[in-house]
C-alpha cells in the first residue's frame, strides 16, 4: 500500500507517522501508535472502529471534561458521528453526564451512564419532526433524570428531568427547520446547563459554540437563521 | 485555464453512443489523468437528451416524440431537456477542478466558460447573454445555447448544445413546460450558418479567452471500450433513458469498501486482501475505498450495503454489487475471488 497523508480529526493538523507510544484522546488507552498529530492527539485503533455508541460511552466514561459543551463538539468531530442522526440524542446527554461527574457536583457511575445509554437510544431518528420531541432534548432530560435518580415517583427531581427536557425543546423550536442535530445539541446542552444554576444554583462553565465549526461541511446549515453561526 | 487541451471531432451514427462517449471521456480523463478536452458532435437523427435527474412524462410528450421520430435519450449531466436534430452542434468539456482557479466555485466556472460561448457568437454580430446560473446562453430573450454539468471526483463534464439551425417546429412540439421559448443562429442572423462555422469560433474564443492551445486527437482505445460497455450498460436501455437507472458501475462487479480514518492495521489488511484479489481482474472490478468521515465524492453514489455498513459501524467492510459481503472478518483472497466471480457470473 502507498503511504497516505492524514489529517487529524480534532485539530486538521497533518499527523506525522510514528510507532512511540501514545495516549488515545477518546479513552485514554495507551498503546504503539502509528500517527499522531503535532498536539498530541491521537485516535487509537479501537476508537477508530468504534461506533457511536461505543465511542460516546467510552469517553463519557474516561473524561476530565467538565465543559459538556467542549467534550460534545470534540466527540462530534469523530467520524463515528454523523453530520445528523439520533446517535446526538445519546451525545448531549452523554456530554452532560460526564461533565456533571467530573465538576463533582453529581455521584454518577459507569453504570449510570450505560443506563442513559440504554434509556436515550429509545427517541427514534426523526423523533423531532415525527414525534414532535428532538431528540436532544429528551437526551438532556434523560441526563438529568439520571443524575438526579428520578423516576415517575419522584417529585422535584422528575419535574426537573422534563423541565429540562421541555425548556430544551422550546428553544430548539424556536430556531426552526430544517432539523440540524448540531444546533440541538449546542442548544440542548446550554438550556441544561442554565436550569441547573436557576434551579439548582450549580454552576456548570461552558464554551461559546460559536461559531459553529461543522458549518463549513454542513451541506445544509440554515446560515444565518441558526444563532450558532458566525 | 492556459494549458493543453485535446480537441476531440467525432460523432457517432447513434446519438445514445455519443452520450456514452462523453461519460468515457470524463471517466478515462479521472483514470489516465488526460488533458482538459473540447469535443464537438452532431448528429443527424432527431433525440432530446433529458437531464440526469429530469422525469420524461413531464418533461417530454412521448406521442409527439413518436410521431417525429425523436429518440428519448438521458445524458449523465444536469440541467434541463436538450432538443438535438442536424441542425444542432453539440459539445463537450471534460475540465479539471484545479483548472478553475480565478473562479472559485462551480457556477462561476461555468459562467466564465458559457462566457467563451458568449464571445464566439459575438463573430456572428450576436449579442448575447450568459443566464445568472451558467444554464445557457440567451438571445434577444430566447434560448440558443443550453449546458448542463456532472461533477466526478475532481474533474467536472459540461454537456451543450448550440441551436444552430435547429428545427424549432418539432422542438415546440416535443417539449413541455419550455421555460423559455427558443431560437437559432441562422434565424437571428437571416442567414444560414455551418456547423463547423461555430466550432471554429468556439475554439477561437477558448483559445483567446482561456489560453487554451489545442492538439486535435482521435479517441483512446480506452475510451473507445469504456464507451461501448456504457452503452450497453446504461444509454442503450429505457432503464436509464426513461426510468434515471443508475447501473452500479461501469464495469462487471463494484466492490466497496468502508475503512476508518485514518486507517487501522485490520483496515489496512482487508484493503490488501482486495487488491490482491482483484489484481487480474481489474478490467471486470471497480474499486472504491470510503474512509469513514470523509464524505462521498462528486458524482459517486454509495450503494445501499454500504449505506447500511455505515449505519450500523461494520467498519471494515466489504461490499460487492451492493451486498454486503463480509463485514469486520478479513476474507481470504479466495472467498473473497469466489464472490466476485460468482457476480461476474450472475
Amino acid at each position: 500500500m502507498n503511504s497516505e497523508e492524514y489529517y487529524c480529526i480534532i485539530c486538521g493538523k497533518l499527523m506525522q507517522s510514528t510507532d512511540e507510544k501514545a495516549v488515545c484522546s477518546y479513552c485514554k488507552k495507551e498503546e504503539k501508535a502509528d500517527y499522531v498529530c503535532p498536539d498530541g492527539h491521537y485516535v487509537c485503533e479501537e476508537c477508530r472502529l468504534a461506533s457511536a455508541e461505543q465511542l460516546i460511552l467510552k469517553t463519557c466514561k474516561s473524561s476530565s471534561e467538565r465543559d459538556p459543551i467542549k467534550l460534545a463538539i470534540f466527540l462530534m468531530k469523530h467520524p463515528a458521528i454523523p453530520m445528523h442522526g439520533p446517535e446526538h440524542h445519546y451525545l448531549v446527554g452523554g456530554s452532560i453526564l460526564s461533565a456533571l461527574k467530573n465538576s463533582g457536583k453529581f455521584e454518577i457511575k459507569n453504570s449510570d451512564l450505560e443506563g442513559f445509554l440504554r434509556r436515550a437510544k429509545k427517541f427514534p431518528y426523526g423523533s423531532c419532526g415525527l414525534l414532535g420531541v428532538c431528540g436532544a432534548a429528551g437526551g438532556a432530560g434523560t441526563a438529568i433524570s439520571i443524575a438526579t435518580k428520578a423516576t415517575m415517583m419522584s417529585d422535584k427531581e422528575r419535574s426537573l428531568a422534563m423541565e429540562v427536557a421541555s425548556e430544551s425543546l422550546k428553544e430548539i423550536a424556536k430556531i426552526g427547520g430544517p432539523r440540524c442535530c448540531k444546533a440541538s445539541t449546542f442548544t440542548a446542552i446550554k438550556t441544561t446547563v442554565k436550569l441547573l444554576n436557576e434551579r439548582l444554583g450549580i454552576s456548570i462553565p461552558i464554551l461559546s459554540p460559536n461559531p459553529c465549526e461543522f458549518s463549513k461541511k454542513n451541506p445544509e446549515c440554515l446560515g444565518k437563521k441558526c444563532p450558532y453561526f458566525g | 485555464m492556459g494549458a493543453e487541451w485535446r480537441l476531440l471531432n467525432y460523432s457517432d451514427a447513434t446519438p445514445a453512443k455519443n452520450l456514452a462517449l462523453d461519460e468515457a471521456l470524463m471517466i478515462a480523463k479521472h483514470e489516465k489523468a488526460l488533458p482538459n478536452v473540447l469535443r464537438f458532435w452532431s448528429t443527424s437523427s432527431r433525440c432530446i437528451t433529458l437531464g440526469c435527474f429530469e422525469n420524461a412524462d413531464y418533461v417530454v410528450d412521448f406521442e409527439n416524440c413518436r410521431k417525429n421520430e425523436v429518440t428519448i435519450l438521458r445524458r449523465v449531466s444536469g440541467g434541463q431537456v436538450m432538443y438535438m436534430d442536424e441542425g444542432n452542434l453539440n459539445f463537450t468539456i471534460a475540465i479539471d477542478e484545479s483548472s478553475f482557479q480565478n473562479a472559485k466555485d462551480l457556477v462561476k466556472a461555468i459562467k466564465l466558460l458559457c462566457e467563451c460561448f458568449s464571445s464566439a457568437l459575438k463573430e456572428f454580430n450576436m449579442d448575447t447573454e450568459v443566464e445568472p446560473y451558467g444554464q445557457g446562453i440567451i438571445l434577444n430573450d430566447k434560448k440558443v445555447l443550453e449546458v448542463g454539468n456532472h461533477c466526478f471526483y475532481e474533474q467536472t463534464l459540461i454537456q451543450g448544445t448550440v441551436f444552430v439551425s435547429t428545427n424549432l417546429r418539432i422542438l415546440d412540439k416535443i417539449l413541455r413546460h419550455k421555460v423559455l421559448d427558443y431560437t437559432t443562429l441562422s434565424l437571428e442572423a437571416k442567414k444560414p450558418i455551418g456547423l463547423n462555422e461555430v466550432a471554429r469560433s468556439i475554439i477561437t474564443s477558448f483559445k483567446n479567452s482561456l489560453r487554451a492551445e489545442f492538439k486535435a486527437e482521435n479517441l483512446s482505445e480506452f475510451e473507445t471500450r469504456v464507451a461501448e460497455r456504457l452503452y450497453k450498460i446504461k444509454y442503450g436501455k429505457e432503464g436509464w433513458n426513461l426510468k434515471k437507472e443508475w447501473p452500479l458501475s461501469w464495469k462487471d462487479v463494484l466492490i466497496e469498501v468502508f475503512v476508518a480514518y485514518p486507517l487501522t492495521s485490520k483496515c489496512k489488511r482487508m484493503i490488501d486482501v482486495v487488491e490482491k484479489a482483484i489484481v487480474n481482474l481489474k478490467d471486470s472490478v471497480e474499486l472504491r475505498v470510503y474512509k469513514r468521515g470523509l464524505g462521498i465524492p462528486p458524482g459517486v453514489t454509495i450503494t445501499r450495503g454500504l449505506n447500511q455498513a455505515a449505519k450500523d459501524s461494520i467498519i471494515p467492510s466489504i461490499i460487492v454489487n451492493g451486498e454486503l459481503a463480509f463485514g469486520e472478518k478479513i476474507p481470504s483472497e479466495d472467498e473473497l475471488k469466489r464472490v466476485i466471480v460468482k457476480k461476474m457470473e450472475a
